[in-house]
């Protein structure tokens, strides 16, 4: 029984004292801060990366979801963690949309230091295959001769794909009735084939697995080159709008994260964006791949937010 | 007794409802086509405010009084007492785990929660101060690959 | 019709049914422990299937799935809290059935409830998918108005006879719902500038400290009085044929009811235990019964909920749009194989689609297998005296709360709900509309706004379209009805005391 006792003792010593020394990065296991819930298209590429990661660092790398306020609470999550490296954020475009609103009280630039891109997907104007637009100038034509009518399904206001609809509105000088699904894309797309809203501005990949069935239909894309997997569908920059907006999703740390440290996420996780299964996976879940390095991409978020800045301004939605 | 206790009960309920009011009246209850962030709240507090009247006019008219279970024996000031330190253990408990981490600070909680609640076998309280935290930590941090809290002190 | 037998016969694969087996024991340990849900338990093995066949994969997350839901049962039964938000309903009859030594009967009840209201779900999911996907589609903000609604009319049924407290408890946690950001606007209600309530009350927290933190401290108020154990009936536990006979109305409408709330991309397994137990109570001769420890509300609420895995598939394989949360981790799950979700699978996958089938098959009959096998271990739990399983209970608690989010803060939150739940049910006011109030009031508000944006805010589109109009005049109903019946209630008890 002592004997039994004595062996007990001696685990739990070793656990309380299983504490990691610092300066060797990474000494214990790092966890991913996913700012959307699972199932959707960050959580399953933040998953993906965590597995083909694990190995790279040889480490655990878990993701944890931190869900609410259109990404904002898992952003705002991840700026106060512990700038030690062990928590990464996946940042999502509402980085750099939040604080513009006034919804968050930071700036990215005072408390992210950006690791790197990992993907961008375009909005798209999606409508039923059955409806009686076949191009988006049909779309548009309707669109004027009864302004806000027709029901485009968007996320919350201030979040990306409702900005995408703005955009489209702001762009071709039409007016519709955005209707706000605080759930995400999903919801959207189910009421988009249930016929209750007639249109949705969310990504091609939300919509894929639909437009690839024959039940819905892609009129335009909002990026700068055709989409991949849909290369019938004409970018609106072909038809003449100046129109390049979509979601993006980055890996940043807290600012005061040692430089040093924030080599070792960048250089291991590049390793992982690159492996054969992660492109794989994310080619069959419609995510475009979208490598940039941290000075690059800090670059592209100081354009997105003077764009965002512009529509924001233009819609009356900064803050007074 | 329990009159007393009712009318406080309706008292902190008309209370609630009217800060709740207040609160949703600063946000924009926007009209009625378009309701605001103030609308929902603001409606609701007023059905609890309703409601609560209503209890308190219950509690007033009540002439009898409601009859116990004879069989359940009722609980002491002692009893009260303890549930009262119980949840101050715990907050305590919490609060230390954010600088400790859960591996220090579980075994001590468990060992005082069970001598609180009346346990004085002392290798029954050694085994489950041991045992209890080990087999969370294994199957949530080790089969789960569910984190625990750290510790702030010592990162 | 080849690919229906090489579809069954994919799924029972060596690998496969050790996949399906894991899957459900995996998903038992989980739902039962308290704040880690099916959702996060499917995402998180999703990754890991990536190697296996789709077969072997799908096999392995249905299994998970089914015992998730199936899990939280055990924990709500024996302790008081709900391991997964869908078990809520589980807890009215299913502790105080434990109080009384009926644990086992509960626990096989539940068990069997969970297998027959999933294999109906299934036989639902097969033989008539795309016409309950129609059924489907035509739900919208308006009637997911009048879905909530009905669901919060539910509140009077689960007060008992307090039903003035059971609203005050209601409207409190439609109040609490309101907490973070307004999810149609964006400005933030009620936070205090406190940068945790951003993202409001996490329910699992809310739920865990008003049912199980509550309980874990009326525990340690009567601990000293207590000085026996209840002794746990574990013989003669499987229900008899005669007694599943007596239930199978019950057991039928439960699953139906789970079967279609689950095809509804809104609403998810919590939702169908709620409206399953109140459809029971309202539809049974001894409605008084309910919240005492009557099987009845066990059975209603363990078969809607996991009726809600069959039908949570009808939309993800007929039109790729997930039925509830676990459903979207599927879908994504689906897509990783390169398989392509929506109508387009039954074409060009018919014998995997048809293995998918065999796989929830066997998985729902591991329910029964393990949840009866296990009784006599999992009754062995409550044999520990409370004065060692109170601080396992609240550790267990706590650290729930926590894990949802890595938050500490929501482990306070858990414990700030206990301390409110324990002193709600110190006033007599029922704990259960609060927390159903948290589960349905953001979807009644949204669904609402949503609604009036829709309709240009004429408030006229409620009673234009039949089916929400319908809802709201069942809950008008089911309101007048519920508080005639709690009157009469009363009246009764006062004759028998005077």
């Amino acid at each position: 029984m002592l004997r039994k006792l004595s062996v007990v003792l001696c685990l739990f010593t070793l656990l309380a004292l299983s504490a990691p020394r610092a300066g060797d990065f990474p000494g214990k296991g790092i966890t991913i801060i996913c700012t959307a819930a699972p199932g959707g298209g960050s959580d399953a590429l933040a998953r993906m990366l965590a597995q083909v990661a694990e190995p790279i660092f040889g480490q655990s790398v878990v993701v944890v979801n931190k869900v609410g306020g259109a990404n904002a609470v898992g952003l705002s999550e991840g700026a106060r963690a512990r700038p030690d490296g062990y928590t990464v954020t996946m940042a999502t475009v509402e980085v750099v949309m939040h604080p513009l609103l006034g919804n968050v009280p930071w700036k990215v630039p005072d408390v992210f230091k950006p690791i790197m891109l990992l993907n961008s997907d375009p909005g798209a104007v999606t409508v039923r295959a059955d409806s009686p637009w076949k191009t988006l100038g049909d779309f548009l034509a309707d669109a004027k001769k009864r302004p806000g009518e027709i029901k485009i399904g968007c996320t919350s206001p201030g979040s990306i794909w409702h900005i995408c609809a703005a955009a489209l509105e702001e762009a071709s000088g039409t007016k519709y009735n955005l209707v706000p699904y605080p759930g995400g894309a999903a919801p959207a797309v189910v009421d988009l084939l249930g016929g209750h809203v007639d249109a949705v501005t969310v990504s091609p990949a939300e919509v894929g697995p639909q437009v690839e069935a024959g039940q819905l239909r892609i009129l335009a894309v909002m990026s700068d080159k055709r989409d991949e997997k849909f290369t019938g569908v004409p970018t609106m920059k072909e038809l003449g709008f100046n129109v390049s907006i979509g979601t993006w999703r980055s890996f940043v740390v807290p600012k005061a994260t040692p430089d040093a440290v924030v080599k070792v996420l960048h250089d291991g996780f590049k390793k992982a964006l690159e492996d054969p299964k992660l492109v794989e996976f994310a080619r069959n879940r419609g995510l475009g791949l979208d490598y940039r390095n941290a000075a690059d991409f800090t670059r592209m978020m100081g354009e997105q937010e003077a764009m965002f800045a512009k529509i924001f301004k233009a819609y009356d939605l900064l803050p007074k | 007794m329990r009159k007393t206790r009712d009318l406080v009960a309706s008292a902190f309920v008309l209370a609630v409802a009217i800060f709740a009011f207040g609160a949703a009246m600063t946000q924009s209850p926007g009209q009625i086509g378009h309701p605001g962030p103030g609308f929902f709240p603001g409606v609701v507090a007023v059905f609890m405010f309703a409601m609560g009247i209503l209890l308190l006019a219950k509690t007033f008219a009540q002439k009898s009084e409601i009859e116990t279970d004879k069989s359940i024996i009722p609980s002491t000031r002692k009893d009260y007492l303890r549930v009262g330190i119980l949840a101050a253990i715990c907050a305590v408990y919490l609060e230390l785990m954010d600088y400790a981490g859960f591996v220090l600070v579980t075994p001590p909680f468990c060992l005082i929660v069970a001598l609180l609640l009346g346990e004085r076998r002392p290798l029954v309280l050694i085994l489950h101060c041991i045992l209890v935290p080990v087999a969370i930590y294994v199957s949530f941090q080790i089969l789960l690959s569910v984190p625990l809290p750290d510790g702030r002190a010592f990162y | 019709m080849e690919d229906i037998f090489s579809g069954i016969g994919l799924a029972f694969s060596p690998y496969a049914i050790i996949a399906v087996i894991c899957g459900v024991v995996g998903g038992i340990v989980v739902g039962a422990l308290p704040g880690l849900s099916a959702t996060m338990a499917v995402a998180i093995l999703t990754p890991l299937s990536f190697g296996m066949t789709p077969a072997v994969s799908m096999a392995m997350l249905l299994g998970t799935y089914v015992g998730a839901v199936y899990g939280g049962s055990i924990s709500a039964i024996l302790i008081r809290t709900p391991g997964t938000p869908a078990a809520c309903a589980t807890i009215f009859d299913g502790y105080p059935m434990t109080q009384r030594g009926e644990a086992g009967k509960a626990l096989g009840w539940a068990a069997l409830g969970s297998c027959v209201g999933g294999m109906i779900g299934l036989f639902f999911l097969v033989v008539s998918a795309p016409l309950i996907t129609r059924f489907a589609l035509s739900f919208s903000a308006p009637e997911y108005f009048g879905l909530a609604i009905f669901g919060l009319s539910i509140i009077i049924s689960v007060s008992g006879k307090h039903v003035t407290r059971g609203m005050i408890s209601g409207a409190a946690g439609l109040l609490v719902a309101t907490i973070g950001m307004d999810p149609i606007q964006g400005s933030t209600r009620f936070i205090f500038n406190s940068m945790d309530l951003l993202g409001g009350i996490s329910l699992i927290s809310a739920l865990i400290g008003l049912f199980a933190v509550s309980e874990a401290f009326n525990s340690a108020e009567t601990v000293m009085r207590e000085s026996e154990r209840i002794k746990q009936i574990i013989n003669g536990l499987f229900p008899l044929w005669r007694e599943i006979k007596g239930h199978a109305v019950l057991i039928l409408k439960s699953a139906v009811i789970g079967t279609f709330i689950g095809a509804l991309p809104g609403a998810g397994a919590d939702i169908a235990a709620f409206v399953s137990y109140n459809e029971a109570r309202r539809s049974s001769r001894t409605p008084e019964k309910f919240g005492t420890g009557f099987v009845d509300g066990v059975i209603a609420a363990e078969t809607g909920n996991n009726a809600v895995t069959g039908g949570a598939m009808i939309p993800l394989l007929t039109l790729a749009i997930p039925g509830d949360a676990v459903t979207a981790v599927l879908l994504g799950a689906l897509m990783i194989h390169g398989l392509k979700p929506g109508p387009m699978l039954m074409a060009e996958n018919r014998d995997l689609v048809y293995s998918f089938f065999c796989s929830l098959f066997v998985g729902n009959l591991l329910l029964l297998v393990f949840g009866i096998g296990g009784i006599k271990v999992f009754t062995k739990v409550v044999a520990l005296t409370k004065r060692l399983l109170v601080p396992i209970i609240l550790i267990l608690c706590v650290i729930g709360a926590y894990a949802v989010g890595n938050n500490l803060f929501d482990a306070k939150l858990a414990l700030a709900f206990g301390v409110l739940g324990y002193l709600m049910q110190k006033a007599d006011f029922p704990v259960a509309p609060l927390a159903l109030a948290i589960i349905l009031g953001p979807m009644a508000e949204v669904a609402l706004r949503q609604s009036l944006i829709m309709n240009h805010g004429s408030w006229s589109i409620l009673a234009t379209r039949p089916i929400s109009l319908g809802l709201l005049i069942i809950a008008a109903l089911s309101i007048f009805f519920s508080i005639r019946q709690a009157q009469k209630e009363n009246k009764k008890r006062e004759a028998m005391r005077s």
